[in-house]
């Protein structure tokens, strides 16, 4: 019997892990919690053999970050990530940190239980890529790496010094990246470039 | 025996002559020494005018003694000849350099071509000597002087106080003092340098035109105000995006839901009406026990992530009795997001290694700061601490945010931050 904690803010997705995992014979539900505040502590006694972790949780603590403590602290106990956001960086943070599957989230029963057993047998199981989102006249795939790093750090709402410093460009780049995402887009402001991509999902910043 | 007619003309030629060059080498004598011109110009002044002078002398002492006889007639006229040719001559020479010289006065670099463009610079320059006496003053600064004091520039050293102290209503801000705005809606910046020769020292003032500058800076600050609010508004977008996200994937499972009802009520109806195979019986059960209960979930309000909760529930499950006390700055996630880091430092250690089963962490929010006091019942250390990855990492995360973090072991075990926020803050 593998014992099961799930990590999801949202209550209806949740209960519906929830409610597959019970109605399972294979899967136990140990925990059953909304943020990934605390997750790694649940793991110190033992109980916790495979954990369905989303990333935006409760009280803005990111599923991946948890994800990654864990790896490191109880290598033995396998993650899945569960998401709806097709923000771009995911895959490959999960990947680093060593989580074992990805998967974007469905209300459907049986693809989620297939994947749990085959990641407790010993699979990793990933998407080939992120989801396509259409920003403006551009697909996401028409980005590069940088520019959807520049994008999401204009998520923020912070200044052009402020995103260089983070991401330790200069101030020009930052404006260059800044043209070229404008132009692929059609949009005419940042403004509307910042909200179209955070509402897609496509770049979330603080997860 | 009286002089023929010829005579009397040529005599007056040439005095005429030898007058005119007289008259053009008096005056560029003058002018060569009123202009400060070369010596050897000076010189040649000189000789010009005593060599038309003393041929203009000759010519009148023949008109004097120009009662001679016939036998001397050819002689006289020879002599008249010469001394017209003579008088021309020199006359021709006096002109030509003149002209020469004041051609080539025009192409040469002098002390006042020096002060003639010292003048026109559009940059306001004058040098002074240490106590303030004018050296040199070019006609741009001596205007802006007398634009901003009503008078001419007599002490440089009283007019830099009174560019630096004066004329506060006046300054540009934007630009580094003294940067002034003229009446005329021109700005200048303004510099003193002191500056050695080769026998003293003296200042240099410069004023420079930053009026175009200062036009673009002030048109900058305006978009830049604009860009600061759409910034502050995108800021406060991005806070409440994640429950507006939330909202709508919730939504979007809700109608989903209901989509599925429908198909369910159908197979129903179908299962009601015309029967239906046991396996798919199970299966469409299965449905409205899945469905209902979501749509049970739906009924109840959502509630909010409680911090405290949070951690008070995850002591539960490690065995530890977690006790807060006071006010946490819930509103501040990044503050927050180290007190958790904190918070599971701190149980992880007091369950391991102190094999506490109890723990107190207490906020304090005041004067800016947020203070957070972790104590537990567990074994007090020995020796200090040595802060291994997790509280190394908590201590960096803590210095990040420009707080301090301060480990006591004495009398008990005491884990103390301090983190600076800004803003308004929501407590909890």
């Amino acid at each position: 019997m593998t014992n099961v904690m799930i990590v999801e803010d949202q209550s209806m997705p949740r209960q519906l892990f929830e409610m597959f995992v019970n109605q399972s014979e294979d899967f136990h539900l140990a925990y059953s919690i909304e943020s990934a505040a605390m997750a790694d502590l649940y793991c110190m006694n033992g109980g916790v053999d495979l954990i369905l972790m989303d990333i935006c949780t409760a009280l803005g603590e990111s599923g991946l970050e948890a994800a990654e403590r864990i790896k490191k602290k109880y290598p033995n106990v396998k993650i899945i990530i569960v998401t709806s956001m097709p923000e771009f960086s995911y895959i490959d943070r999960a990947r680093k940190a060593g989580v074992e599957s990805f998967w974007y989230k469905e209300i459907s029963k049986e693809p989620i239980l297939d994947l749990m057993r085959r990641t407790v047998a010993g699979e990793s199981i990933y998407p080939d890529k992120t989801p396509e989102i259409k920003i403006g006249n551009a697909s996401s795939y028409d980005f590069t790496e940088k520019e959807l790093e520049v994008l999401r750090e204009l998520t923020s709402g912070d200044s052009d010094a402020e995103i260089a410093e983070r991401l330790c460009i200069s101030v020009w780049t930052v404006r260059s990246y800044v043209k070229h995402l404008l132009e692929k887009t059609g949009f005419e402001s940042r403004t509307k470039l910042a909200v179209t991509a955070r509402e897609s999902g496509l770049v979330i910043i603080g997860y | 025996m009286k002089i023929p007619e010829v005579h009397i003309f040529t005599m007056i030629l040439g005095s005429v002559l030898s007058m005119c060059s007289f008259i053009v080498s008096m005056i560029y004598l003058c002018v060569s020494f009123g202009r400060s011109r070369e010596l050897r110009n000076k010189l040649c002044s000189v000789i010009l005018t005593l060599v038309s002078f003393l041929m203009t002398g000759f010519l009148v002492y023949l008109n004097i003694g120009s009662s001679h006889g016939e036998n001397e007639k050819w002689k006289l006229e020879l002599g008249e000849i010469l001394v017209v040719a003579a008088s021309l001559v020199i006359l021709a020479v006096t002109v030509i350099f003149v002209v020469t010289d004041n051609r080539k006065h025009k192409d040469e670099i002098n002390n006042n071509s020096i002060r003639e463009s010292f003048d026109v610079l559009p940059t306001g320059v004058g040098f002074f000597s240490m106590n303030g006496m004018p050296i040199l003053v070019n006609m741009r600064m001596e205007l802006i002087c007398e634009s901003l004091t009503g008078a001419g520039l007599i002490n440089g050293n009283k007019f830099w106080a009174f560019l630096n102290e004066d004329i506060a209503d006046r300054l540009d801000e934007s630009f580094p003092k003294p940067t002034v705005r003229l009446s005329d809606g021109t700005v200048w910046y303004f510099s003193l340098n002191e500056i050695e020769t080769e026998t003293d020292k003296c200042y240099e003032m410069t004023a420079y035109d930053v009026t175009a500058l200062s036009q673009i800076g002030a048109k900058l600050t305006e978009e830049n105000a604009h860009l600061e609010a759409m910034n502050s508004r995108l800021k406060k977008y991005s806070e409440d995006v994640s429950d507006l996200t939330r909202e709508e994937e919730i939504l979007s499972a809700k109608i989903k839901i209901h989509d599925e009802l429908g198909q369910i009520i159908l197979a129903t109806r179908h299962f009601v009406s015309e029967g239906m195979p046991e396996n798919e019986r199970e299966k469409l059960l299965e449905s409205w026990k899945i469905n209902l209960s979501l749509l049970t979930n739906e009924a109840e309000p959502v509630k909010q992530a409680d911090a405290k909760k949070v951690i008070i529930d995850a002591g539960k499950a490690i065995g530890i009795d977690i006790v807060t006390e006071g006010a946490f700055p819930v509103s501040k996630a990044n503050i927050m997001h180290v007190i958790y880091s904190a918070a599971r430092e701190c149980m992880t250690n007091a369950v391991s290694h102190a094999k506490a089963d109890k723990m107190l962490i207490k906020g304090e929010i005041k004067d800016g700061y947020a203070k957070v006091t972790v104590t537990n019942n567990g074994i007090i250390p020995e020796s200090a601490i040595q802060e291994g990855g997790g509280l190394s990492g908590l201590r960096r995360s803590v210095e990040k945010l420009g707080g301090l973090m301060q480990i006591n072991l004495n009398p008990e075990f005491e884990l103390i931050l301090e983190l600076p926020m800004e803003g308004e803050i929501s407590y909890d």
